[in-house]
């Protein structure tokens, strides 16, 4: 461990001394905190710690991020080509030490630089909840400065309505060609689930919410916060919409609230709290809606997001940290990409390499999602009648191969938890801890430990 | 120390050929060599440019791998880590890290070493000592000269009191009188037992130290040898002697005629050589305390070299000396006794030229003042530095004995 250590620690000096490292600093200390302080709010003061939060930890994320892909593939590149590493490796050194000790003086830059980012936004949060008025505080405390645990209902099965479906619509030929019969299945069962969320005027629609807390596991003053979204007809354009909603079993009155009416705006994701004491025992929780609009319009709630149920699960602190934790994780990937490239490579392929690894870990989700749902080669084969071309669907089963090789970025991103008060929990930094750095960044720091094992460190790579 | 039968090294059919992307073969740099380095002995590796001599050190040293053949060193194959402990290297050029400083370009290599805090500062202040570069200290390496880069080289080689000294061209880039100190530095540490391959193509730095040769040409060893056996002029036989008059060389040669026949035979004053007179020359400026701006010697390469030679309590102790001594638990000077001696005699340190080594590198002599050295030149200007190290090996090897049997 000395020995990786010692490399840690020049990796540190080296990377501290370099003038883009200056230039870095200077924007971290100087032109960071300008930005903060510059950011003008358009809205509710929740609304201005939201950019806050969100400008902020994108930007330290964006920034660490190009620094990493920088000095990790610089750091092992510029010393294999200017030969120090002839000095390096001709002491009593492993190969798969060097690298270590790069990965780990990598991180130690990265977390120094993140604290030296995340310390101003903290500070700018806290001043800016400080100035707020009583309520607008209370507001921010519950809804965003807070770790909150989202549960959404229990669906009902509706295998059976969705295999009636599809046999009705292959019956009428409503099949659509273009789909596999997979991307067909999938359309029929979120047609089927929006049926089921659906509200007619003067209908009631429940959702049951299991697993929750008991009220003993909340402090006083504590809330639930029932956050919720309806489209109507024509999605597009928002109408105000009566609802009445009712908290709680009829079987139960004692925890049972009496029903309120809330005028909702529909599209809009729009919340209301309640009571933590309303929660039953059991852990289990009915919700209900009713249709009370006069203009008679059916009400509909999406099956992703129509509505769900928030509770406090720890405090803006640690989720703060957590959301640290788990930048410095996606920079930790970036920079065993940066140094396995490092390992084979001159600096302009590797930074290059790497750089394009990074943007298609951004891209992942997406790419993907254009793989599964899009014909890429618009050419029917008539001779199958249904579903795209054979070759289609082998260019589709290749990028799902290639972009499931890259880490899809946007699940390791907590800024959207932490802009929306949910928690960013240690269960979520572990998971990101075990398949982004271990497993994903490990084998990629394996392949590089072994190019580099095998490596002749004298022959030139030109 | 005497050279032992001990191979440290062994090269043995040795090849190395340099391939393409597509690997096929392009540049033969070894073809066959075989060669053997002992324990304790100076081998020097000689050739023009492009004759394999660094291609095969950077195969003894893991960083290139052999095409075919087999080579060990320390009884080991080069890529095994933990026999790295026991050798140091200089490369080609240092190949220092440009943001550090000496002081942490020497305590980084120390780290990697393992050794501890104490150990490292010690080792650190005794080698910023040894190659003159105490003062500088502080300043980045990008901002040294090629010939301080070069030394502070030379002192990362040797953080380790490594037993194997892998020297590519230890010379380059340095001025005349670092060369001369680099030279003597090699003799001390084969004094120490140290075993030293040496790549150079400056002929006389080879000759100066080297008790055995290879000349490499097309990757290929063309002579192997001793430097005696290999330069050695048999048929033809030198007689020096001093303040000879013009007559009595004329009998001689008279007599030699007469008994020999008619061989050519020629009577001249041999010269001294260009090395030696440079250094004479510096030595005396420096004498005379002439300011300059540029490298100073290595002030106390004296003290590292001779360790043991001065009274114990005033000198401080070079880095092998201490690891000698450390095994009988004898304790390290500390850091404040050796500032102590440092400013005890820092004028005398530096106005001891290197030519005072040479002789006064017994470790049981007594030190030799400036008076004695001029002396000694002046009296025997044509001798040359070979037969000087000769004489230098031998007193040292009579000393060792009696520091071993005392």
């Amino acid at each position: 461990m000395t020995t990786v250590w010692a490399i840690s620690r020049n990796t540190v000096t080296q990377a501290f001394r370099m003038k883009v490292f200056a230039f870095v600093g200077f924007f971290v200390l100087v032109v960071f905190p300008l930005l903060l302080f510059s950011l003008k709010s358009y809205g509710s003061p929740k609304a201005e710690l939201q950019i806050v939060l969100t400008y902020s930890i994108e930007l330290a994320t964006l920034l660490l991020s190009l620094l990493t892909i920088f000095l990790s593939t610089w750091t092992l590149c510029r010393e294999i080509q200017d030969r120090q590493i002839f000095s390096l490796d001709t002491k009593p050194v492993h190969r798969w030490q060097i690298l270590l000790g790069k990965w780990l003086g990598l991180i130690i830059v990265n977390a120094t630089l993140l604290l030296g980012m995340a310390l101003p936004t903290y500070g700018l949060v806290m001043f800016l909840e400080s100035r707020m008025q009583p309520d607008e505080r209370a507001e921010v405390r519950e809804e965003l400065l807070v770790g909150r645990r989202g549960v959404s209902p229990t669906l009902p099965d509706l295998s059976g309505d969705i295999r009636k479906e599809f046999q009705r619509r292959k019956k009428a030929g409503g099949l659509s060609e273009n789909l596999t019969l997979e991307q067909t299945y999938e359309e029929i069962k979120h047609a089927v689930f929006q049926r089921h969320q659906s509200v007619l005027y003067r209908f009631v629609k429940t959702w049951e919410f299991r697993d929750l807390p008991k009220p003993s596991d909340f402090s006083k003053g504590q809330f639930l916060t029932v956050r919720y979204r309806f489209f109507t007809i024509n999605p597009v354009i928002k109408k105000q919409k009566d609802g009445e909603w009712q908290i709680g079993h009829s079987i139960d009155k004692r925890r049972m609230m009496d029903p309120f009416r809330i005028k909702g705006t529909s599209t809009v994701i729009q919340e209301f709290r309640i009571p933590t004491d309303v929660l039953p025992v059991e852990g289990k929780l009915l919700i209900s809606y009713k249709n009370v609009d006069s203009s008679e319009e059916v009400v509909i709630f999406p099956v992703a997001d129509g509505i769900e149920l928030l509770y406090p699960t720890q405090t803006f602190n640690q989720n703060f940290f957590n959301c640290c934790l788990l930048v410095l994780q996606r920079v930790g990937f970036l920079a065993s990409v940066g140094l396995a490239c490092g390992t084979f490579l001159t600096f302009p392929m590797a930074i290059t390499v790497a750089f394009t690894g990074w943007i298609l870990c951004l891209l992942s989700n997406y790419m993907l999602e254009i793989a599964s749902h899009s014909l890429l080669i618009n050419i029917k084969d008539e001779r199958l009648g249904i579903g795209p071309a054979w070759y289609d669907e082998i260019f589709r089963q290749y990028l799902q191969i290639l972009f499931s090789i890259f880490p899809d970025f946007s699940y390791y991103n907590p800024v959207p938890n932490l802009a929306d008060g949910r928690e960013v929990g240690l269960a979520y930094v572990g998971a990101c801890f075990l398949f982004l750095l271990i497993l994903r960044g490990g084998a990629i720091a394996l392949l590089g430990t072994w190019i580099f094992h095998t490596r002749e460190l004298a022959k030139l790579v030109r | 120390m005497a050279t032992t039968n001990v191979n440290v090294i062994e090269i043995v059919e040795l090849e190395k050929v340099f391939t393409d992307f597509w690997g096929r073969p392009r540049v033969t740099a070894i073809n066959g060599i075989t060669l053997n380095v002992k324990q304790g002995e100076v081998f020097g590796l000689l050739g023009p440019n492009g004759a394999g001599k660094t291609t095969t050190l950077k195969i003894l040293l893991g960083l290139l791998f052999p095409t075919s053949g087999s080579v060990s060193v320390l009884g080991q194959s080069p890529r095994d880590v933990r026999i790295k402990a026991r050798i140091g290297y200089l490369p080609e050029e240092s190949y220092l890290y440009p943001f550090l400083d000496a002081q942490e370009t020497l305590d980084f290599y120390g780290r990697l070493f393992k050794l501890d805090a104490r150990e490292r500062k010690s080792r650190t202040e005794s080698l910023l000592d040894l190659v003159g570069l105490k003062i500088e200290r502080r300043r980045p390496i990008r901002e040294y000269s090629k010939g301080m880069a070069r030394r502070i080289g030379i002192a990362q080689a040797l953080i380790n009191d490594p037993d194997l000294i892998i020297l590519d061209e230890p010379t380059s880039g340095l001025d005349p009188i670092g060369s001369r100190e680099v030279k003597d530095l090699i003799l001390r540490l084969k004094q120490r037992g140290k075993t030293i391959l040496l790549c150079s193509h400056l002929l006389a730095d080879v000759e100066d130290v080297c008790d055995h040769i290879a000349i490499l040409y097309g990757g290929k060893v063309r002579r192997i040898g001793t430097v005696r056996e290999l330069l050695t002029r048999k048929k033809i036989t030198q007689i020096a002697a001093e303040g000879l008059k013009e007559s009595t060389a004329e009998k001689v040669v008279e007599l030699i005629r007469s008994e020999e026949g008619q061989k050519p035979v020629s009577v001249e004053h041999p010269m001294t050589r260009l090395e030696a007179f440079f250094l004479d020359v510096v030595q005396e400026a420096e004498s005379e305390q002439v300011e300059t701006a540029g490298a100073t010697s290595g002030r106390k390469a004296d003290n590292f070299l001779t360790a043991g030679t001065e009274a114990p309590a005033a000198a401080p102790k070079d880095i092998l000396s201490k690891l000698m001594t450390e095994s009988s638990g004898e304790d390290e000077p500390t850091p404040s006794e050796d500032a102590g001696t440092e400013s005890a005699e820092p004028e005398q340190e530096v106005n001891r030229g290197m030519l005072h080594d040479l002789s006064a590198g017994s470790e049981n002599d007594t030190p030799i003042d400036e008076e004695d050295t001029h002396q000694q030149i002046e009296q025997d200007p044509n001798s040359s530095i070979l037969n000087q190290l000769v004489d230098d090996r031998e007193n040292d090897s009579s000393s060792r004995d009696k520091e071993e049997n005392p």
